[in-house]
């Protein structure tokens, strides 16, 4: 009844009539919601500074028919620096896309919640370079596609279910978005072979590790420059062939990042 | 048909109407009594303000204002200072510019702001016409008025990475708090930018 208080970040805010915004809001508990900003675009308007995007904050929500209402909000981190680099934004930009894509609204996802606030603050306290914007890129696009249920297959052929060595022995595996991740040998010469990606073991070990990693973990390990580049192609196909549209982020992504 | 059983010349009225920006069914209905009751002349005279509104009002070639000569007003006037360029990202932010009647310099506006989340990128905005203009020579500064929003900063820092080989000033307009606004209820972010913008007194 009445009021409630979420604590969430800004996945974004999209301009609603004259004066307002509505806010898509990543809840800890309730999962995404939106909620409506009124009177925001105001000069005098006090949520002004909370209400922007990539910004963890504590609402205040009033019950509204259709839509909830936003009464007060104040700022817990407001990651200011995501706004403030082109680089920082192009990737800050691209997860919350493919964030307020993947997850269900008022479908509660604590998981979702700490990846993106874990690679939010690793975003504003590492040096901005093209080598953390990828890292950060892999572990996201792994975390969001595990917690989804989207994720490829890492550990076994996506065909015939055959597991896949991924020893320091084993040679390069073929991974396949259409198949659904790696497919074997075998299943391979079945399979149109047009559009595999080959990944180095190393990069196959990698993957499943950032799959399941906490942002924290996913930092502290060394990802060669090979594993970066294998990982985000693979990925990359993953992800246009799973999901529904083309993430409108990724020109400006790409831009950016110089591809 | 939703208003069908109105006469059809006014049942097409309020569906015209209701092409305006928030303008629902009902304002729309309004509208059109309205114009019922109207004088005709008074009914003429806005119907050729809108047609010839609508003909004769273009983007100035040199600096995509909204114009009815080529080129604005503005990029004629012999009296403004051409060596700088102020950039917005839409027309009516240009006349709030020149309502301030502080600045003398020349505009360029846009028409639009980067939005990596909408899909809006580098090419849907005027930024070849902007290069071009600053590459000719003549210009010693160009001062980024887009809004302090996200798209508005994207923007900026875009066009600021964009001239940095041109060895041109570059300025980005100060942020701060809202004169008649309240250091009370201005947010951390806001206040932390004026802050960095303080001057000596
Ligand atoms: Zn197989
Ligand atoms: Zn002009």
């Amino acid at each position: 009844m009445g009021n409630y208080k979420v604590e969430g970040i800004v996945l974004r805010a999209r301009d609603f009539g004259e004066a307002d915004r509505v806010l898509t809001i990543l809840d800890r508990r309730l999962g995404k919601l939106e909620a409506v900003a009124k009177g925001i675009r105001r000069p005098r308007s006090s949520l002004r500074g909370a209400c922007q995007p990539f910004s963890q904050c504590v609402f205040l929500l009033w019950r509204g028919r259709t839509l909830d209402g936003i009464s007060q909000a104040e700022v817990v981190r407001s990651h200011a620096r995501l706004r403030d680099d082109l680089l920082l934004l192009a990737v800050a930009s691209y997860i919350v896309e493919l964030a307020d894509e993947a997850l269900r609204e008022r479908d509660p996802s604590p998981e979702a919640y700490e990846l993106i606030l874990g690679l939010f603050d690793w975003l504003e306290t590492a040096e901005p370079s093209l080598e953390t914007a990828h890292h950060v890129l892999r572990t996201f696009e792994l975390g969001l596609l595990e917690l989804s249920g989207f994720s490829p297959s890492l550990e076994a052929c996506a065909t015939c279910g055959r597991p896949e060595e991924a020893g320091p022995q084993a040679g390069r595996l073929a991974f396949s978005a259409s198949a659904g991740g790696l497919i074997c040998a075998s299943c391979r010469q079945a399979a149109d072979s047009s559009g595999l990606i080959l990944l180095a073991p190393g990069t196959v070990k990698a993957m499943r590790f950032l799959s399941r990693a906490s942002p924290q973990q996913a930092r502290a390990l060394r990802l060669t420059p090979q594993a970066a580049k294998e990982m985000g192609a693979a990925l990359r196909s993953h992800i246009l062939y799973h999901f529904d549209r083309r993430p409108k982020s990724l020109d400006f992504l790409d831009t950016v990042l110089g591809r | 048909m939703a208003f069908s059983h109105y006469p059809e010349p006014l049942a097409r009225l309020i569906q015209e109407f209701t092409r305006l920006p928030g303008v629902g069914p009902k304002t729309a209905q309004r509208l059109a009594f309205f114009v019922l009751r109207m004088e005709e002349r008074d009914v003429m005279a806005l119907a050729s303000a809108l047609a010839d509104a609508k003909r004769k009002i273009g983007r100035c070639s040199v600096c995509f204002n909204l114009a009815d000569a080529e080129p604005c007003h503005i990029c004629r006037d012999a009296r403004r200072d051409r060596g700088v360029i102020c950039v917005v990202e839409e027309a009516n932010d240009l006349v709030a510019m020149e309502k301030t009647r502080t600045y003398n310099g020349l505009y360029h506006v846009l028409e639009g702001a980067l939005s990596p989340l909408e899909g809006v990128g580098p090419e849907a905005l005027r930024l070849a016409g902007l290069l071009k203009r600053v590459k000719e020579g003549g210009v010693r500064e160009v001062i980024l008025a887009t809004n302090p929003t996200v798209e508005g900063e994207a923007t900026a820092m875009y066009i600021a990475r964009l001239l940095r080989p041109l060895n041109v000033k570059t300025t980005r307009i100060a942020r701060g708090v809202p004169v008649g606004g309240d250091l009370e209820y201005a947010d951390e972010v806001t206040l932390a930018r004026a802050l960095e913008g303080r001057r000596e007194m």
